[in-house]
């Protein structure tokens, strides 16, 4: 899928530094719907982890407290320009979605 | 096949299997602690206590930038860092929070300990962030006054 994620990796001066905005709604469970009274079901990432090259770099547990379409910047260093950055995730449904960059 | 030879393939095998379960171990460890009993608690004192146990808070250490005036809820900027070594993670919490307790980073390799993300924060509140380092838990928080809450 391709609108899941933006993903941008930029190398200066031996540290990476990478943003996302993944695309989900990250809905708490404790929302109504406004127009029937609802409760809209939880739909929230659990799980992220950013790897360089297939090796972990970071990975993170997220509760329903991230805004909705989650952004996320973090940095390492080790990166080289054209190394591949993958950050993938998985929600409370057992679906999941997957972005990429190459370092700059 | 002679005894000196099996003994040799046996081995390889054991060292295959034990090499195959260390690195199922590896990777289920990133995220084996999601921490449910932190997440289900909705006071925040419940949620800190789920997430440390009773482990000691050290005051300081960590440095929190998040604006002192949002005014959408749904969306405070926050970035956490911190100058110690050796960081197994960074954790964030917002303690009027319906559910405090918001995520929590692991650091591997040679990132650094840094976070930056969006949190919802339904009212006027502190953010607390917590790091652990060498076995080690500091602790700061933020006061943000929040306009408009956020729909958490």
């Amino acid at each position: 899928m391709a609108d899941e994620m933006k993903v941008r990796a930029k190398l200066k001066d031996g540290i990476t530094t990478v943003k996302a905005i993944m695309y989900h709604p990250m809905e708490s469970g404790s929302r109504k719907d406004k127009e029937t009274g609802e409760l809209i079901p939880a739909h929230f990432i659990k799980e992220v982890k950013a790897e360089l090259n297939g090796e972990m770099i970071i990975s993170a547990e997220w509760g329903t407290g991230i805004s909705k379409n989650p952004y996320w910047s973090f940095e390492f260093e080790g990166g080289k320009a054209g190394d591949t950055v993958k950050i993938s995730w998985t929600d409370n449904l057992d679906e999941s979605g997957e972005g990429e960059a190459v370092i700059k | 096949m002679n005894i000196s030879k099996r003994k040799l393939i046996q081995g390889s095998l054991y060292s295959g299997v034990i090499a195959i379960f260390g690195k199922i171990t590896l990777l289920q460890s990133a995220f084996a602690e999601w921490p449910t009993a932190a997440f289900d608690e909705t006071e925040y004192e419940p949620a800190l206590k789920g997430l440390i146990g009773d482990e000691t808070l050290n005051e300081g250490g960590v440095t929190i930038d998040a604006p002192g005036i949002a005014e959408n809820g749904a969306t405070v900027p926050v970035k956490v860092s911190t100058d110690l070594d050796n960081v197994e993670w960074i954790s964030i919490l917002g303690d009027k929070n319906p559910r405090p307790w918001i995520s929590r980073f692991y650091f591997h390799g040679k990132s650094k300990p840094f976070v930056s993300t969006r949190i919802k924060l339904r009212e006027s509140s502190n953010i607390v962030a917590i790091v652990k380092a060498d076995g080690k838990l500091y602790t700061s928080k933020s006061a943000v006054k929040v306009t408009s809450g956020g729909c958490v």
